[in-house]
This record gives C-alpha cells, structure tokens and sequence, in this order.
C-alpha cells in the first residue's frame, strides 16, 4: 500500500513538473512494476507494450477519422457546413455552439470514437467559434463534452468491448444508446444558454436573414452525402465500421477534389495533422497499458470490488461505490483499459444485485466518457487541445460547468432505468 | 508458494469457469495452501499474444495460452486449428492431452523455457450463415469470416473468401451482410450473440479446432517436489477432461435453445460430410508444407490416428 | 550539426509514418473496391495494416511529435522554475523520459532482434517476418531518446538565456 501511494506520488510530481502525460505514466509505471515484480520483470513489460498496443486493427479507426476531419476542414467543407447551421441560429446568443453539438450528433452517428470525433470539431467548430469571438474557454469545452457523444450514440468501440467482455446484446446495447446520448446533447445545450445568457463568453451572431440562410444551407449538402455514404456502407454490408472510417477518407478527398479547395501542401498537412494527433493517442494509450499493468499486479482494484462484493451493504450503495470507483479510475486511465479491469468484478455483481446487463452497460460507458474530461488524464480536452494549442489548464476549467451536466444525466439515468431500456424493450416486443 | 496465474479469457467463459477457475481451486485444496493462484484474467498481466514471453521472463509464473497467438514458436501445436479432425471437444481433448505428454508437441512447448500441465479444446468450429451451407456448390464466392491462415485456406479450400474481421466487429458485419458466413466455435457464440443475426448453423461439421494449453514456467516447476508436480498433473487430467465434457454438454443445451428459438441447427448428410472433408485435405497438406519443420508429417498421423476413432 | 542531422531523421521516418497512414486508406479502399466489383479481397491487406502499417504510423513520428511539442503535458505550474532547483527540475523532465524510453529502445530492440534472428513468421496468405514488424517500435523510441538527451544535454546554454 505504501509503494501504491508512492507511485501515486510520484506520478503526480512528474505531471506537476510538465513531463509529458504519456512519459509520466509510462515512467510511475515502470517504477511500480519494478516494485512490485523486480527489475527484470518490469524491464521486459517494455518489450512489447507498444507493439501489442499499437498493432491492432480497430485503432486504425483513430487515424483515418482524424484524418478524414483534417481534409474536410482543410478543404473549408466542415467550416461551410457550420456557416450553414449559423445562418440559422447564429443570431442566438450561443447559437454556433449549439451548432457545434447538433453536428456532434450527427458526427457522432458515423463515428465510434471520441477522441476521433473531438478532432474532427476542435478543427472545423473552433475556428468557427474563435473568428465569432467566443472564448477559448467555452468553445474548446463545447467541442471536448459534444466530442463525448460519439461513445454513446452508437455505433461505439466501448460498448462493443462491453459487450463482449459481459456477453451482452451489442445489438441492444447499441439501440440503448440513443436515448442517453440525446439526453446528452440537450443537457450541453441547456449549459450552454446559461452561460451565454450569464456571461459574455457566447456572443450574438451575424443578424438572420432568411435568404442567406436559405443560400447557406446547400452547404451542408456535401457533408450530409457523405454521412449518408459512411452510414450506407456500413449498414449496406459493404464495409464494417472500421472499414468504413476509410471509406469516409476516401469520400472527403474526392469533395474537397471535386470543390478544388485543397492545395497538395494542405493535404500534406492534413496527413501530418492526424499522424501528430495519433502518435500522441496511442502514446497514451501505450503508456497507460504499462501503469493499468501494474495496477493489475497490486490487486487494487480486485480487492476494491472483492469488497464490495462481499459485504452487506444495500444494493444502492453498491451500485454507487462501483459508480464512484470508475469514476475515480476515469480520472488515471484510458475507457478500455477500466473496462478490462473492473468488468470481469464489477459486472458480476451488477448482475448479482438483480441489475439490467443493458441499462449497466450505458451507465458504464456514461461514467468513464466522464473519465475523458477530467485531469489529469483527460483524453478529450487533450486531443482539444493538441488541435487548438489552447492550453489544458483553461480547457479544464471550460469544462467544469458542463461536467455537473454529465453528472446530473448519469443520475438521470441511474435512477430512471426506464430512459435506457425502453427503445431495446420496444425492440424485442 | 503463490504462483501469479494469467489468463486472456474472462472469468465468467466457460473455459475459466469449468477449467482453468476449478484446476486452481483444487491445486489449492490438495496441497493443503502449499501452492495458491494469484489470477489474472481477461489480459490484465499481459496481451494474448504475450502470455508465454510474461510466463518466461517472470512476469508472471503461470499461464493458460491459446495455442493459435504463438504460433511463431509453438508451430507444431497448430496442428489442432486444421479442419476434418476431431469431433468433440472430449474426443480432441484426449488426442491433445496423449500428444502434450510425449513427442513432438511437448518438446516444442519445453525448448520454450515452459512446462505443459494439461491441454484441451474447444469444441469444434462450426458454420454459422443466413442461409444452409451444404454441398461445395454452396460455398461458392460466400465471404466467411475466418480467424488465422489455416481458416482461410479451409475457407478457400471450399470455394469461399476467407475475411479477417476483429471479433468485436463481426456482430455489425454479420447483420448489416458484410459477412455471409462464420466459423466460430459455438461455445462463443452467445459471447458475440451471433444467434441474434444468423439462421442457419451447423452441428457436426469439423471446421478447424482451438488448443489452450495450462503451462508453469520450467525452473519453477521442476523445483517443486515429486508430489506436487504428480498433484497439479493429476488434476490438470481431470481438469481437462471436465472442461471438455462440460463444453460438450453445454454446446448440446445452446442448439437445443437456437433450435427452440427458430434457428435451422442442421446436421450435415453423410454426402455433403465426404464432399466437404475432402476438399479440406488440401488444408492439412498445406499445413505441413507452410510449417516447413521435419516432424510435421509425422505430427499430422499421430493427431489423424489419435482422432479418427 | 548534430540538431540538423537529427531534424532530417525526424523528418524522414515522420514522411515514413504519413506514407504508413495513406498507404492504410488506400489500401482499405482498394479491398472495398475489389470486394464489390470482383468479389476478390485485397487479402494482405487486414495483415499488412494490423502488424506493419499501425505500428509504423503510430511510433516513427514519437520524436518529430516531440520535437514540435505535440505530447501533452499539463500546464498547471511555470514553465521554468527559479534558481538551482529550477535548472534541475527542467533537466530531470528530459532525462527521466529519456532513460525510460532508452529502455523501451533497449528492450524492444533485443526482442525484435530475437524475432529477426530466429525468424519468427506470422502465417497468413503470405508468411509475415514478425521481427521486421517489431523493429518500427525501437526505431521511433531510439530517435526520441536521442531528442531528448540532445535538448537536455546540448540545448541547455539556450533555455538559460
Ligand atoms: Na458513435
Ligand atoms: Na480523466
């Protein structure tokens, strides 16, 4: 127990210091198996961690919908596409940001990644957003939280691994999804009229003038093609969803071709965009895999759930301490890996006190999509800010408001179960 | 003495469940808390693929590995993954504990710095398609989802496209019609819930087989003493003989459940079974050509003689 | 001299991790393609992506990422310190990555080697050379260990001014 608090310390001082997050986790890791294994051992966790994390075909899904959002905003068509939406409610304080998460939504039906989807709208919504004088501050939060959607508006690579790992309906799990990913979006679009009404951080847009918006909208005309094409293929039985992330690249080259907006140097950019975006990515990922290693081997986590298991208190108290729990474990690790870890315990349990394996899915993958806003390992507000270069301390603080938002939904959702199930039940009737 | 245990599946599959949970619990009792398991299930001390490197360089003591992730130093105990041979996980079961004692198969898994405690398999893989495969005329230009070469030749050898899709992703592919057909061991299925998207699945086929093998790093398994050593042997014997049994039965309630639900479980006839086999000779006659090591050929009989009766 | 030739390793295997990268989108597409129209699959493609081109394009680029501060680090306290300490504490943050990542280099590279050595195959439709497949992990991670020992150890007079 010393030497986990001593890591922890550790740990800490390095990110204190500005040592790079990936580094950081990757060197308390390293220490802690030293540790707890010896030296040997620890050494030869190194020899493969980033090949094994690295070489897998579902994270090729990562670079190719970054790389797909770099040439849509490099090619200027996400930025018409916002043009468009604002046309229409821009002239409402906090209008474009409200823009930002309807096409969240819709960004969130082709995409089953988040981090790949807050690349996508730090890079065309935030710009957008800058140039109308919103804040920093607001805007990279309003693309971090909207970023979220996507693991909860299926299709979503978590509640795929969740439902693999538990032998759960991914079918179901998909369907019951909607629902709380909506419930979502009206929640950030509720924060964000209380802000722009409270302080000036949403300003009014351009005037509404019905011709222009009417003019604007064939702008969104080749963004909504491409969905359809995505979300066809996939649906049509041409490609599976990671094939389909290609597919989408592939599309997005041709109507920024066909425009002629993209210039052989902003291609070039666009692809060194998305390898700097995914080297950083799977660094994390990488590193976090080493420090989820050693929290495997101090039993932590399995004496922390094993408790919980065995004692008598009330199932509330259960669900709320394995809520608390992954809660905190969001905070220091990546969404797949707290899957791995706290499932094969957690679920079992769920499943012990009489909960629903489809409604504790959504309730899973709701709590650790927090776990991407908070620090300090905070994958969405980082991949924000890697895009925008506005630093993490003021992305942090943008998100706050909205992570009460989250909390209040994930309470929603606790205490109605029927908000989950009722499509899926609607579904099997 | 406690021995770090890792394990790639979860605990609640039926091959933790009935295999490797239940060897550790009675390695437990019978040497009266001497050895104990600490367990690392579901990956969590080290990826599929590098369970035997965790076992060797000390990460980890103990752990049970699926044959098919190493096949780059254990090419030999492929010879389970080719198709046409067993047909019950009890009968490949006792035609992989005989070779894990003696021979060919074992000296490979020792030259890796481990020890073999027991082996067994899961039962054979069987198709699973929107419509009835049969005849080779069936097969035809059919894409199947295939896991590994030795089930793209199978799928080739009969006509069809063999794909490689993540597990994760073959659900979608499977309902939206990527896929027209998989090969997949059934007890897994209602881990994909591949029952909710196909029709048709076939029971008697012997599309490929799956190996785990339980291993102890060697310097710590040779230390222990006689008696031990026999114990966690003994046990493992009766381990994998119960796994295998229980997998068995298990398959039988799951067809009798798809059955009840509306889905064609079908048995192929005795016609489409010789058609079927005999275009998959061409797989182990590859095989034994792909692996390039002396002793395949010789590897191949044994395993034939060992699962034709 | 040194930071030129470092900045033109950077820069070759970061065009090596970009070609990785259009080469995957190519060669997914071409699979779809040939799927639909010939109903004949690109079949290297699956393997090709997973244990060559992923590691590439996710591991060459570590240093020139680095290099243009693209590894995310919180910004919570002042970029420099005062005094000894401070001057301490800004080596420490490149030394400490440093030696971690000499000993992913070291330990990655001797398993490559290994694999290269005893000629590891992965068998798929054609038989894939793991060690080859490894060795893009000590490549990136040793081109990081150098940036990071060159701007600790040689870019100090700079950082002081
Ligand atoms: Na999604
Ligand atoms: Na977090």
């Amino acid at each position: 127990m010393l030497t986990f608090f001593t890591i922890l310390i550790v740990l800490a001082l390095l990110m204190a210091f500005r040592v790079p997050i990936a580094f950081a986790m990757g060197i308390a890791g390293t220490l802690g198996l030293a540790a707890q294994l010896g030296v040997r051992p620890a050494l030869a966790v190194l020899e493969r961690t980033f090949f094994d994390t690295s070489a897998s075909f579902i994270l090729v899904a990562i670079p190719l919908f970054i790389l797909m959002a770099e040439l849509l905003t490099a090619g200027d068509v996400t930025r018409r596409a916002i043009v468009a939406c604002q046309s229409w409610i821009g002239h409402i304080k906090g209008g474009l940001a409200i823009a930002t998460v309807a096409a969240s939504v819709i960004l969130a039906a082709l995409v089953g990644s988040s981090t790949a989807s807050t690349a996508a709208m730090a890079a065309s919504a935030f710009p957008e957003m800058r140039a109308h004088k919103y804040s920093d501050r607001l805007s990279t939060a309003v693309v971090s939280v909207g970023g979220t959607l996507a693991v909860v508006v299926p299709p979503s690579i978590v509640l795929v691994v969740y439902g693999v790992l538990t032998e759960t309906s991914i079918g179901k799990l998909f369907i019951a999804g909607i629902i709380p990913g909506l419930l979502t979006a009206s929640g950030l679009a509720l924060v964000i009229k209380i802000i722009a009404h409270t302080t000036d951080q949403a300003p009014k847009g351009d005037p509404f003038v019905l011709k222009k918006a009417v003019k604007d909208s064939r702008h969104v005309i080749p963004m909504v093609l491409l969905m359809l094409a995505v979300i066809g293929a996939i649906y049509g039985g041409i490609a599976s969803p990671s094939e389909a992330a290609a597919l989408g690249v592939m599309g997005s080259l041709l109507i920024v071709l066909l425009q002629g907006t993209l210039s052989f140097v902003q291609f070039n950019k666009s692809v060194s965009g998305a390898i700097r975006a995914t080297v950083m990515i799977v660094a994390i990922v990488g590193c976090s895999a080493i420090f989820s290693n050693y929290l495997a081997f101090t039993r932590i986590t399995h004496r922390m759930l094993e408790f919980v298991a065995t004692t008598d208190m009330s199932r509330e108290t259960i669900m709320a301490i394995i809520i608390l729990v992954l809660l905190i474990m969001g905070m220091f690790m990546d969404q797949l890996a707290i899957l791995s870890l706290a499932m094969p315990l957690a679920f079992p349990t769920a499943m012990a006190l009489g909960y629903d394996a489809v409604w504790f899915g959504i309730v899973v993958t709701k709590t650790v999509e927090i776990g991407l806003l908070t620090p300090p390992l905070g994958l969405n507000a980082y991949v924000a800010s890697a895009q925008t270069r506005v630093p993490l301390g003021t992305i942090f603080r943008g998100i706050l408001p909205f992570l009460g938002m989250e909390v209040i939904v994930l309470l929603v959702l606790l205490f109605f179960p029927q908000i989950t199930l009722f499509l899926p039940e609607l579904m099997t009737r | 003495e406690t021995l770090r245990l890792g394990d790639f599946q979860s605990i609640s599959h039926i091959v933790s469940v009935e295999g490797t949970t239940k060897w550790m619990a009675a390695v437990e009792e019978a040497t009266g808390g001497e050895i104990t398991f600490e367990h690392f299930p579901s990956q969590q001390a080290a990826k599929s693929k590098a369970q035997l490197d965790a076992v060797n360089n000390g990460i980890l003591d103990a752990a049970l590995l699926g044959t098919p992730y190493h096949a780059d130093v254990l090419p030999l105990n492929s010879v389970v993954a080719l198709p046409g041979f067993y047909g019950s996980a009890e009968q490949g079961t006792k035609a992989l504990q005989a070779m894990l004692k003696d021979g060919p198969l074992r000296e490979e898994i020792l030259e890796t710095g481990v020890t073999p405690i027991f082996g067994f398999v899961l039962p054979p893989y069987q198709v699973l398609a929107k419509a009835r495969l049969g005849m080779p005329a069936d097969w035809d230009a059919q894409d199947i989802r295939t896991s590994g070469s030795t089930q793209a030749m199978t799928a080739r050898a009969l006509g069809g496209v063999g794909i490689s899709i993540p597990g994760p992703e073959v659900y979608t592919a499977v309902e939206r019609g990527r896929l027209d057909a998989v090969l997949f061991p059934l007890a897994s299925v209602p881990g994909y819930k591949l029952n909710e998207v196909v029709s048709h699945i076939s029971t008697n086929g012997s599309f490929g087989g799956y190996s785990f093998v339980m291993v102890i790093r060697s310097d710590l398994f040779d230390g222990l003493s006689a008696e031990t050593q026999a114990d966690l042997i003994r046990l493992g014997d009766e381990s994998a003989m119960h796994v295998a049994q229980a997998q068995d039965a298990s398959v039988s309630t799951l067809i009798a459940e798809w059955k009840a639900a509306g889905i064609d479980t079908y048995m192929f006839s005795d016609e489409e079974l010789a058609a079927v086999t005999g275009s998959l000779g061409a797989v182990s006659a590859d095989w034994v050509e792909r692996i390039a090591n002396e002793k395949a050929q010789a590897v191949l009989d044994t395993y034939q003689t060992l699962t034709s009766n | 001299m040194l930071e030129k030739v470092l900045t033109k390793v950077e820069d070759a295997l970061h065009l090596a991790g970009c070609l990785s990268l259009v080469a995957v989108a190519g060669l997914i597409n071409a699979d779809i393609l040939l799927r639909m129209l010939a109903n004949r699959p690109v079949q290297i493609q699956f393997e090709l992506t997973e244990l060559y081109l992923m590691p590439a394009l996710a591991t060459l680029s570590l240093s020139r990422v680095f290099r243009d501060g693209g590894h995310l680090a919180l910004e919570f306290t002042p970029e420099r310190l005062p005094g000894l300490i401070g001057g301490l504490i800004s080596k420490l943050r490149l030394l400490l990555p440093a030696a971690f990542f000499a000993a992913v280099t070291v330990m990655s590279g001797k398993f490559a080697y290994d694999a290269i050595s005893h000629g590891d195959v992965e068998y798929g439709v054609i038989d894939w050379p793991l060690g080859w497949a490894y060795a893009v992990i000590p490549l990136g991670c040793g081109v990081l260990v150098l940036r990071l020992l060159h701007d600790a150890l040689l870019k100090s007079d700079l950082a002081e001014t």
